[in-house]
């Protein structure tokens, strides 16, 4: 709660005309968009799974999981997500700059989904909604449930 | 010094003492003139009391301690242990992994050492006052140390050895005078009894540690002075106090102790290797165990993880190498492609070996598990251990304990009798169990078969219809097989009170879970009244599959190839629809046809003209593909729960192009057909696998 200092760094990126962003330390990288491996899973807003240096990453279309229209265009990006200890990439329609904020920007979101939605920063007629990296996509897997 | 460092070390090595010491006092409830598992018990006991106290947890290094000398006594004479000692003892084995169970949890021995080795000490009393004697002094005995410090400072130390009469009266008042006697000759540094103990000294013979410049003989004539006193016998310690100088606590103390006190004087020497090793050495390496260890190293099992994870990408690339040069003409470059190829293959197989380990890792636990629960349950079980030099994969073998923990309490609790029972039965009163592994092609298979009583349709069916699992209708109809596969149904326990024997609140449906998230699968038979065998068949290494890489609906599939039976084009058979379900007949006999895409969720696409046969759980399976890829060496990544939910696939592997193959599970594939089969009349919840059924 100290009132300078203390400001954070956000990784600012678009979903149709909407801007949102994410802590920049949850941020693994931004890859460019390639179609995923397509999977048949019984979550709506699973994309699909890609190779990152070996490594499986499921991949997440942020749109539908916010429940907004995507715009999937030649400036879509995949940003990679570490959070939870798990690695996640989500489908974004362009990536657009790292924001520094400072804590007193921030504010509050009565009655928004806090399931989703961390905070948002208001920076004079732009507003960016900040997600939350961690139960955004953390608590995927329990959402799944077990399959009969 | 700060030993944080060496903690990781300290509980895996701890554990693995303490496993070995119970497999150890177990074998040597068997066999108990057997000197060999003595001097290994002395030998593991001694290690963990040196690592503990390195590591400051005072409350382990006090009853090894004390457990160290119930055995040096043990190794001094024959005649072994009686029943209860083994039982004090393990009951100290036990405390002892709780101890550093919960140091790996908290950080902190939760241990209180008084009441074991007050019990331990009982074990002695009862056999041998002459050794108890000698023991009782041991906190008063001098030690190395202190030993060393008087010589070093040039004083030169007499080791006295006084008789009492056999018949002496008052032996604690003798022992009083003798001690005052000799004082006058110098400095008493040890004594046994101790001053504090002398009111309660009832045995025969003393002992004193003096430092005198006093004659041997003068010593020897004041100590004979002494009303009862029968024999003395006084000799100055060896400057290099050969170990039978000295007192029996002490004699196995001087190779860990120093090289662990050198550890505490220059933290910044002592590297991790030698914390490891120096428990290693201490024993003198006389059975294969203590041989073994001296001649490995012991490697962080990330470390292992992150070679293999390497070697892993190393063979993605190499493939894709092969693959890009493959239409070069050049035979230079195709020459240097089959070398590093040759090589990388080479390195390959070598990782993999190194993650080998023998499954006796996991078989170490069984016989004390099966003396304690057969004891606790007043059941004569014989355990036999085959193939325990099986090597199966690290990842493998960490994930078996639990399930083959499962099946051994199964057998235990509910399928060998009791003696008496076995004997109205005409079987002998002891049960059999056995564990044995052996490989199997790719696999590995692990049985545990008793020879108990079996399982009974009839019990089973009554259980599944009581929890709503089959119906009236169903339940007569259980035979022998149905009643196995009840077993693995979830929320099925044969055992009516949760016993903390089997009942632990999960069934063998946990098992099965567990085996096939490995990627392996569990089988049962049973004979009703000759006994039950489970089998567990894993691959041997997870971590590297060989596969056949199909195309199904325009995306890479892979199957196991030690799944697959054969292919064939459909349009060359004949396919029937029995039940609303497609079949395929072949000439050795009719099996179900699943299509492709819609099992694995994805829109048709393609010819679907060929036929994969798979074997999955015990039967074979027709898969329809679109095309047939090729064989590939894969290696398997795990999926994203999220992403595989509800799918017949185990794992993914990333293919020469980059594309993500997804790994075919052929037990699902054949376990959903069953589940579909068993619910079809039901209007039941989703399936967890799209219908393939038109």
């Amino acid at each position: 709660m100290s009132e300078e200092s203390h400001a954070r760094q956000l990784v600012v990126f678009t979903l149709g005309t909407e801007q949102y962003a994410l802590p920049i330390e949850h941020v693994h990288e931004i890859i460019r968009y390639d179609e995923p491996r397509s999977v048949a899973s019984p979550v709506p807003w699973v994309r699909g799974v890609i190779s990152l240096r070996g490594r499986i990453v499921p991949i997440y279309d942020l749109s539908a999981r916010l429940g907004l229209q995507a715009q999937h265009g030649e400036a879509t990006k995949i940003v990679i997500v570490e959070a939870d200890s798990e690695t996640v990439g989500v489908v974004v329609d362009e990536v657009e700059e790292v924001l520094t904020v400072a804590d007193t920007d921030f504010e509050d979101v009565p009655g928004a989904d806090s399931e989703m939605i961390e905070a948002i920063v208001k920076l004079g007629e732009r507003l960016v909604v900040l997600l939350k990296s961690n139960t955004i996509f953390a608590g995927i897997n329990d959402t799944v449930g077990q399959p009969a | 010094m700060d030993t944080s460092e060496y903690m990781p070390m300290f509980l895996a090595e701890a554990q693995e003492h303490l496993q070995e010491l119970n497999l150890a006092v177990v074998a040597l409830e068997d066999d108990p003139a057997n000197q060999e598992t003595v001097d290994g018990i002395f030998r593991i006991a001694h290690s963990l009391k040196g690592m503990s106290a390195t590591m400051g947890f005072t409350a382990i290094a006090e009853l090894t301690h004390v457990m160290e000398d119930v055995f040096e006594l043990l190794r001094q004479r024959s005649g072994g242990l009686q029943k209860e000692a083994i039982t004090t003892v393990l009951a100290c084995l036990d405390a002892l992994e709780s101890a550093v169970g919960s140091i790996e949890q908290t950080g902190v021995e939760d241990l209180d050492p008084q009441p074991l080795i007050a019990a331990l000490r009982e074990l002695i009393r009862e056999r041998s006052p002459e050794q108890e004697i000698a023991r009782a002094g041991g906190a008063q005995i001098p030690d190395a140390a202190l030993l060393a410090a008087v010589r070093d400072a040039g004083g030169r130390i007499l080791h006295v050895r006084v008789q009492l009469h056999a018949d002496v009266l008052m032996p604690a008042v003798r022992a009083h005078m003798v001690f005052s006697a000799l004082n006058v000759h110098g400095e008493t540094i040890g004594s046994v009894p101790t001053p504090d103990e002398i009111e309660n000294f009832d045995g025969h013979e003393l002992q004193a540690w003096i430092v005198s410049e006093h004659e041997e003989a003068e010593l020897a004539r004041t100590a004979s002075g002494v009303s009862d006193v029968s024999a003395v016998e006084v000799r100055e310690l060896a400057v290099n106090g050969s170990e039978s100088d000295l007192p029996p606590s002490s004699s196995g103390e001087p190779p860990l102790a120093g090289s662990l006190a050198q550890g505490q004087a220059q933290p910044n020497t002592i590297s991790a290797r030698e914390l490891a090793s120096a428990p290693a050495h201490a024993g003198a390496p006389t059975t294969t165990a203590g041989q073994h260890s001296a001649r490995t190293v012991r490697v962080d099992a990330e470390r292992l993880d992150t070679l293999m994870h390497l070697m892993g990408e190393l063979v993605i690339h190499r493939t894709a190498v092969e693959a890009l040069t493959a239409s070069i003409d050049s035979q230079e470059l195709q020459h240097a492609v089959q070398n590093l190829t040759r090589s990388s293959q080479a390195l390959q197989s070598m990782v993999m070996q190194v993650r080998m380990i023998p499954v006796d890792v996991v078989f170490m636990r069984f016989p004390r598990l099966v003396r304690d629960l057969s004891t606790k349950l007043g059941k004569e079980i014989e355990l036999e251990l085959v193939g325990r030099e099986t090597e199966l994969d690290r990842t493998v073998v960490d994930s078996l304990g639990d399930p083959l923990v499962h099946l051994v309490r199964n057998s235990l609790d509910h399928g060998i009798e009791a003696p008496d029972v076995r004997v109205a039965a005409g079987k002998p009163p002891t049960g059999k169990l056995t564990i044995a592994a052996r490989h199997a092609g790719g696999s590995v298979v692990i049985e545990v078969r008793d020879d108990g009583r079996g399982v009974d349709p009839e019990a089973i069916a009554l259980k599944a219809l009581e929890r709503g699992l089959i119906d009236a209708e169903a339940a007569r109809h259980v035979d022998a097989r149905a009643a196995v596969e009840l077993l693995f149904t979830p929320g099925f326990s044969t055992a009516e009170v949760t016993s903390d024997i089997s009942g632990r609140g999960v069934g063998m449906d946990a098992v099965r879970t567990k085996i096939r998230e490995l990627g392996g699968e569990v089988l049962m038979e049973s004979e009703q009244g000759r006994g039950t065998s489970a089998q567990i068949r894993l691959p041997l290494t997870l971590a590297i599959v060989s596969a056949l890489q199909v195309d199904v609906a325009g995306a890479p599939f892979a199957i196991p190839i030690d799944r697959v039976e054969r292919t064939l084009r459909l349009d060359e058979h004949t396919v029937h629809r029995v039940a609303g379900r497609r079949v395929l007949s072949l000439d050795d006999g009719v099996i179900p046809l699943l299509e492709g895409a819609a099992t694995f969720g994805r829109a048709a696409a393609g010819a679907h003209d060929l036929v994969v046969i798979v074997r999955g759980q015990d039967k074979r399976i027709g898969l329809t593909v679109d095309d047939l890829v090729g064989q590939r060496e894969l290696v398997t990544r795990p999926l994203p729960e999220v992403v595989s939910a509800g799918q017949p696939v185990s794992g993914g592997a990333v293919l020469a192009d980059a594309q993500i193959a997804l790994i075919v599970d052929c037990d699902a594939l054949a376990g959903g057909l069953i589940a579909r089969a068993a619910r079809a009349d039901a209007h039941e919840r989703r399936e967890p696998i799209v219908s393939s059924g038109r």
